[in-house]
């Protein structure tokens, strides 16, 4: 094996309708390497796999062929190395922050002093310090978006996979969001994988857009964004990034 | 009031007691000696006090055999197709229509009212755990898994608390059946409590104090559904609108 | 806003309550001839019912009778008769007497039977006094059976109160069952549920209810007081029906014994038993209703029970009995 961080090898996704027996490929030879501490970002238009990719990456699909290898292990199942973020944030209602975000510690038994240790630690890097005791019911949207990442995070992961996870918010706290992302990345220099359907957000954070291909979906294009960060949304370069891939984008809708 | 106009236009004293004498019938079942062993209680807290530990033993029983049942049934596919027939077979059959059965295979008195009781309890019960643990959201375990929990891990720490809420309904309706079942229960050969005191003075047709007993399983029945609504309200408080 | 809304409950309940009483005004119409009966549930006793109806006896006296029942006890059968669901009934005297007491208007008619009760133990139990401590099941504190359990208990010197007694909760039919399986030590209960155990081989009959009250009344026919009031001629026709049935009972012995087990659904062998003790009779007393008021205070007051009728209900046995029993039918 090479030194990328994740391989994704000629992946397959089959799903097979229980009842009618009729079969829809979701994803075809789909295959992309990503280096340590990258940021990518996966574009296309609705029901290209974005999603089902991750989960496959996640582990909490099984590809029907191809493989997928992490740190030269193969994926096989979920854990911990990859750490998972939803768009509709899947807090634990009854449990606060801090006991939210120290969830994975507590599944490896760590010591109580340890586990809050960590949770505050990552309650802290996401900005939320103070809120350790609020409950999810009593946050907003954006507030609790963070405290998935710090879940996320509180574990270590290796690879952090990204599922929209500013798609519910408001155009203000997304924005918000984006750069505060960044910036905790910019910590760590943790590898993720960014699903999203707006182009402007992909190249505002990514290092490399992929965009893909749907029904089935594998990989189209792949744009690498050279801009430096911070970029601004008004830049020519960025304006013209950002049309080039919509339009790559729109070719697969048309 | 209205009840008061009503049993006045009624005018058979036997079918439809004026409040008034219900009243005076409660005041009379509660100084009147108690049953044996609780005499100084009188004769209505005696019997209730009886009955009541009668249902909170049933109930007791109730809860622990359908919250282990409705986790197992809730979260295990195969135990689910296993068990629902049979249960489905035995919840319609009403408790008035186990007693002889409960009378032939437990006896008199304390023990088939405590198992017609975990009769009327347990159904709801199970059935509001299966509906709790299934309905854990997927979301959720999902998440668990990336963060790296187990298999037992996932039940208790995500199972489980998602299921609470349903947990606790299954809970407040089990006990309050389980209380309602008290006269049918204490048909099997009681000779205290308050369903059975009913009886007897059904039996001697004295309609006031017939009454009157129905009247406190009706108010200790509210009391007990107060009480546990305030319960379920502490222990789910993060259910904030 | 309140006061409407109390005033359409009030409505409403005050008509669902014009149809019962109107049922006893004798507002719904009937047929001339026709007339509702209850009996109670495999009672031995009401045998005179089943054969009248099964050999047409009421059709040959120009009655259409409606069976309403059987009903599960007599109180049960008495708050019928007061709501108007039945109009004449074949029940214990006890709460037929009780009712009456409670200030239902009715008229006891005529007798059904006497004796016929008997109090059954297991095997190893000799005497009454042996009771002491032991479980005895009886019926509901308002019959007969549980009055004369009273008094034989304090010809013995004891009371309810120096064994565990089961009134009510555990019924007759249930009764052998549970000496049987020596849930219970003993039991109170009217025919046939004495003979099953003795037939069943579990138990003997340590004293007939005879011999604590010979010739005690069992069972009579009741009719509601309104009914007996616009209704003579059919009240009169009832228990002409009824006084053939008793007289075909002596008669024809086996055929009763087939109905008899029809409507009971016991066996053949059992009812044999069952009846030695019974005797059938329309003949009515009022003496009988007079002691047994009496008996039932004088239980009460000693402490031998708890009080059901005190001689605040009925300060006057006597007079009591006058307009309780008409035994008008009877006699002619």
């Amino acid at each position: 094996m090479n030194g990328k961080k994740l391989i994704i090898d000629r992946v397959t996704k089959t799903f097979i309708e229980k009842k009618g027996g009729s079969f829809t490929v979701a994803l075809r030879e789909f295959s992309l390497e990503i280096e340590d501490g990258e940021f990518v970002c996966l574009v296309g238009p609705s029901g290209c796999g974005k999603t089902t990719l991750l989960k496959l990456v996640a582990g909490l699909e099984q590809a029907s062929s191809g493989s997928i290898y992490l740190d030269g292990n193969a994926v096989t199942g979920p854990g911990r190395e990859r750490g998972l973020v939803f768009q509709d944030f899947a807090l634990f209602p009854w449990r606060d922050v801090r006991d939210n975000v120290a969830f994975g510690p507590e599944v490896l038994k760590l010591p109580l002093s340890e586990r809050i240790r960590i949770a505050e630690h990552c309650i802290d890097l996401v900005g939320l310090a103070g809120s350790a005791h609020k409950y999810p019911s009593e946050l907003s949207g954006g507030m609790k978006q963070r405290v998935a990442i710090a879940r996320a995070l509180a574990n270590n992961p290796q690879l952090l996979l990204m599922d929209e996870p500013f798609g519910s918010l408001d155009a203000q706290t997304r924005y918000l969001m984006q750069k505060e992302l960044l910036g905790i990345w910019n910590v760590d220099r943790k590898p993720i994988i960014f699903v999203t359907h707006s182009v402007e957000e992909a190249v505002f954070l990514a290092e490399r857009v992929v965009v893909m291909r749907s029904s089935p979906g594998s990989v189209k294009s792949i744009y690498p964004i050279n801009l430096r960060y911070p970029r601004r949304l008004t830049d020519a370069a960025f304006i013209e990034l950002r049309e080039k891939i919509t339009a790559d984008i729109a070719e697969e809708v048309g | 009031m209205v009840w008061e106009g009503a049993a006045l236009l009624a005018d058979i004293p036997q079918l439809f007691p004026a409040p008034v004498t219900v009243m005076v019938a409660l005041g009379q079942l509660f100084v009147a000696p108690g049953p044996p062993g609780l005499v100084w209680a009188g004769e209505l807290m005696g019997n209730t006090l009886i009955s009541l530990w009668r249902v909170i033993v049933g109930f007791a029983l109730a809860a622990a055999t359908g919250v282990f049942l409705g986790i197992i049934i809730g979260w295990w596919r195969n135990a689910r197709d296993l068990l629902e027939p049979v249960i489905e077979l035995l919840r319609p059959i009403p408790p008035l229509a186990w007693i002889p059965l409960a009378m032939l295979w437990f006896g008199l008195g304390f023990k088939p009212a405590v198992f017609l009781i975990w009769l009327g309890a347990f159904f709801p019960i199970l059935l509001n755990t299966v509906l709790g643990m299934e309905s854990t959201p997927n979301k959720l375990v999902e998440v668990a898994k990336t963060l790296g929990a187990g298999h037992w891990q996932i039940l208790f720490k995500v199972g489980l608390p998602s299921a609470a809420p349903s947990i606790m309904a299954g809970l407040r309706i089990g006990i309050g059946i389980g209380w309602m079942c008290l006269v049918a229960a204490e048909l099997t050969g009681s000779n205290s409590g308050l369903g059975y005191m009913i009886m007897y003075y059904y039996s001697t047709m004295e309609a006031s104090k017939t009454v009157a007993g129905m009247l406190m399983i009706g108010i200790v029945g509210f009391l007990m559904f107060i009480g546990l609504k305030k319960l379920e309200d502490k222990i789910l408080f993060w259910k904030a609108a | 806003m309140k006061l409407t809304f109390m005033l359409l409950t009030g409505l409403l309940l005050a008509s669902l309550l014009i149809i019962p009483i109107g049922g006893l005004t004798g507002c719904a119409p009937a047929a001339p001839s026709a007339i509702r009966i209850g009996y109670l549930l495999g009672d031995l006793h009401h045998l005179p019912f089943f054969v009248a109806e099964d050999k047409d006896f009421f059709i040959e006296e120009g009655l259409n009778v409606e069976v309403v029942g059987p009903f599960e006890s007599g109180p049960a059968e008495m708050d019928a008769l007061a709501a108007g669901q039945i109009d004449m009934g074949y029940v214990g005297m006890a709460p037929a007497v009780l009712a009456a007491a409670r200030k239902i208007p009715l008229s006891i008619v005529s007798g059904v039977n006497l004796e016929g009760s008997g109090l059954v133990t297991g095997m190893a139990i000799g005497s009454v006094a042996e009771l002491k401590s032991k479980k005895i099941a009886t019926p509901a504190p308002g019959s007969i059976q549980y009055i004369m359990f009273g008094m034989l208990l304090a010809d013995n010197n004891l009371s309810f109160n120096d064994m565990e007694i089961f009134p009510g909760t555990v019924k007759p039919p249930d009764m052998p069952q549970s000496l049987q399986t020596g849930r219970i030590d003993g039991y109170f209960a009217w025919e046939p549920f004495v003979a099953k155990s003795v037939v069943g081989g579990y138990g003997k009959v340590l004293v007939e209810s005879k011999d604590i009250w010979p010739g005690h009344p069992c069972c009579v026919i009741v009719a509601r007081g309104d009914f007996v009031g616009s209704h003579d001629g059919t009240v009169a026709a009832v228990i002409r029906a009824h006084r053939r049935a008793i007289d075909y009972i002596e008669t024809n012995p086996d055929e009763a014994k087939a109905i008899a087990a029809k409507w009971t659904k016991l066996d053949a062998d059992v009812i044999d038993n069952a009846l030695q003790r019974v005797k059938y009779t329309y003949s009515l007393n009022k003496d009988d209703v007079k002691r047994f008021v009496g008996e039932m205070i004088k239980l009460g007051e000693t402490g031998a029970i708890k009080p059901i009728i005190t001689s605040a209900d009925i300060p006057d046995p006597d007079k009591f009995a006058d307009t309780v029993v008409d035994t008008k039918y009877i006699l002619r």
